[in-house]
């Protein structure tokens, strides 16, 4: 085997399990580097080098704000103990509010259809939606919108 | 009820594991004709929705995991095919008198609790030390961790630990445990050296009754290998206040001559110390006793928390960026996170309740790490030369914390050296040099014939060499016969429960019969 190839390889299988906690600094490194050792020996054009770092980078989220509730009765802090798992939707809103795009919870309740509350929010960026933004000179919002719901109450 | 939520994508809490699933389902109280249910209709509702999950799962050979809070670190508790969330099971049940075992001491019954499996370790102190109820008496779990997210059961089956170096671990609190394994009913275990309720409860409950201390104590800690566990009886006590007076420094001789020297830690409910590896001496020092329960004293202030009161706290990639950042000393990065270690995350001159105290739930940092082994207290000092050296080798900046705790029974308990263990922690950044510096640290601590046992829910690197030399051949081979037994050798059934990290610590195969 070619020792570019293997070298493409071993980063790779190294870059694969890894990636999702790698730091940001490092992840960027190990991403160029490994289209460059790519581009030296697969004929890919330009246009689809940029698509693939489209996709990398929108995997990666740039900016993440946590809504949470705190406290709880006497001192004994119940912040962040959700009922369910993080459920997610994207939301996009047009021209400056103009139009917007809501997001219904609708699993915050239990299988008989009484609600619970919302425990927790996430709201992240990623550059793509970022760079989104800043193209379209805010005509364009889009964010992605996660929740976990709260703990039914224990009587 | 149960709600399948379908194929997705799945984090735990710290987000070291990302990773698809075929199905997340979601069970709770509830039921389509809206019947408030008691004790024994809620128990036996959950029971029955829990056992026809199992069957499917095995009719359709697939692995079905409880992930109760997903706080455990490793993936001792997942598989890619079915997760149950368990949260939304989060009742407390009390036992009236007729339904204790004529052994058990009258003056203890109103200490019992029945804990469903998905409460928290913070809503379980809530239910117990603020009774609604005007007759009940105000209680208190025995021992916690410092984190109050954990299901129950979560946080017994991978045996989180606390510091009550004249108690146990979590695990040894719990008196009877209910058993969803998809045989054709749920077990309700007891040790025969301690039976707690009697058949009309088990009855009640619509299980089988075992009571055998290995099977007992093998289900104990067995993080979701023996089935589902669906409640827990709990003994819990009178309600107290732990009191910490202010946090003080020490040196090496002085820390040797405490593990040395048990009058010191005998009357001492909490022993706890931290140090920074990259600092030849020094160690601070946190110890709380246990005090009658008082009105008056100020509501403690929650620690463990990174936000400030504005609301600004590190991103979700900045620990992971700042720790990472070249041409910066690990010392250095060490000794800043050594500071703001004991700004945040110390008690100290403060005196509570253990669900005032142990309250790390509010806020948590993704992709970091944190790795634990016990050893005893008598190879402590040992182990801190040990670790000291290693982590300047490796140039990892960390914050070593370590906690003593009193030995249990569980087979497969961690925490269970003599005569005391002392549970060495570090938050690390998972990235490659995690698992290399776990590795280096372990075969050193055999290369000085330690014996060391490693977390069940921190680490990873569990092969059956290592199980060989944490717990010896035949605890093992007891844990895997009282597996076995409590399935009925239903391979099938086994099967839904296996998963890769226990495959990986050889765990899955049958016992060796002699």
């Amino acid at each position: 085997m070619h020792t570019t190839t293997k070298l493409i390889l071993a980063y790779n299988l190294e870059i694969k399990p890894s990636f999702a906690y790698q730091s940001s600094h490092q992840v960027v490194s190990k991403v160029l580097f490994s289209i460059y050792l790519v581009r030296q020996r697969v004929q890919i054009n330009f246009q689809h080098f940029a698509l693939l770092l489209l996709i990398i980078f929108s995997a990666q989220s740039c900016t993440t704000v946590h809504v949470y509730q705190t406290g709880g009765p006497g001192g004994r802090e119940m912040g962040n103990a959700p009922s369910t798992e993080w459920k997610s939707d994207v939301s996009n809103t047009f021209l400056y509010g103009a139009i917007r795009d809501d997001v219904p919870i609708e699993n915050c309740a239990l299988g008989d259809g009484t609600r619970i509350n919302i425990e927790e929010i996430k709201i992240e960026k990623n550059i793509w939606r970022i760079g989104l933004y800043i193209v379209t000179l805010g005509l364009w919002d889009s964010s992605k919108i996660s929740w976990r719901c709260a703990k039914p109450c224990n009587p | 009820m149960i709600r399948k939520n379908g194929p997705q994508r799945w984090k735990n809490i710290h987000v070291t594991i990302d990773q698809p699933l075929e199905d997340l389902i979601d069970i709770d109280n509830s039921n389509l004709q809206g019947i408030k249910l008691d004790t024994f209709g809620i128990l036996n509702q959950t029971s029955k929705d829990i056992n026809d999950l199992i069957q499917g799962a095995k009719s359709s050979k697939k692995q079905l995991k409880a992930i109760g809070s997903g706080w455990a670190l490793s993936k001792i508790h997942v598989t890619d095919h079915y997760l149950l969330n368990t949260k939304l099971l989060n009742k407390c049940f009390e036992i009236d008198d007729q339904f204790f075992h004529q052994d058990f001491a009258e003056d203890k019954r109103k200490y019992i609790v029945i804990a469903q499996c998905g409460i928290s370790i913070a809503e379980l102190n809530i239910y117990l030390e603020l009774p609604k109820v005007a007759n009940q008496v105000p209680r208190s779990l025995k021992t916690a961790g410092i984190g109050a997210g954990q299901t129950i059961v979560g946080a017994v089956s991978g045996n989180t630990h606390g510091a009550a170096i004249n108690f146990g671990a979590i695990p040894d609190f719990v008196v009877g445990i209910q058993l969803c394994n998809g045989t054709d009913q749920p077990i309700w275990i007891e040790r025969s050296t301690y039976p707690v309720l009697n058949q009309n409860f088990v009855d009640g409950i619509q299980s089988k009754l075992i009571r055998n201390d290995d099977d007992f104590n093998a289900a104990l800690i067995s993080f979701g290998t023996f089935g589902v566990i669906t409640a827990f009886a709990i003994e819990t006590e009178p309600i107290y206040q732990i009191t910490y007076p202010t946090i003080f420094q020490i040196n090496h001789t002085k820390l040797s001559s405490i593990f040395q020297d048990s009058n010191y830690y005998s009357g001492l409910h909490h022993l706890e110390f931290i140090f920074d590896p990259h600092t030849q001496d020094g160690y601070h020092m946190i110890e709380g006793t246990k005090v009658k329960y008082e009105d008056g004293h100020p509501i403690p202030t929650p620690v463990w928390i990174i936000t400030s009161r504005k609301g600004y706290a590190p991103g979700d990639w900045t620990t992971k960026f700042l720790l990472n950042l070249p041409f910066v000393s690990a010392a250095y990065k060490s000794k800043v996170q050594y500071k703001e270690y004991l700004k945040r995350s110390v008690l100290s001159n403060v005196r509570g309740t253990s669900g005032q105290l142990f309250t790390a739930t509010i806020t948590y940092l993704e992709g970091y790490n944190e790795t634990a082994f016990a050893v005893s207290i008598q190879d402590a000092i040992k182990t801190i030369e040990i670790i000291k050296q290693e982590t300047k080798n490796a140039k990892l900046p960390l914050v070593i914390q370590a906690r003593a705790v009193g030995p249990g029974n569980a087979i497969f308990g961690f925490t269970n050296h003599l005569p005391r263990s002392v549970v060495f922690e570090f938050g690390i950044v998972y990235d490659k040099n995690y698992p290399i510096f776990e590795e280096k640290l372990i075969s050193r601590l055999v290369a000085s014939n330690i014996k060391y046992t490693l977390h069940w829910s921190k680490n990873a690197l569990i092969n059956p060499k290592r199980m060989k030399e944490m717990y010896g051949e035949s605890n093992i081979q007891k844990w895997k016969s009282s597996r076995y037994k409590l399935f009925e050798h239903d391979m099938d059934l086994i099967r839904v429960f296996d998963n890769a990290p226990l495959i990986l610590a050889g765990l899955e195969s049958p016992p060796i019969v002699v």
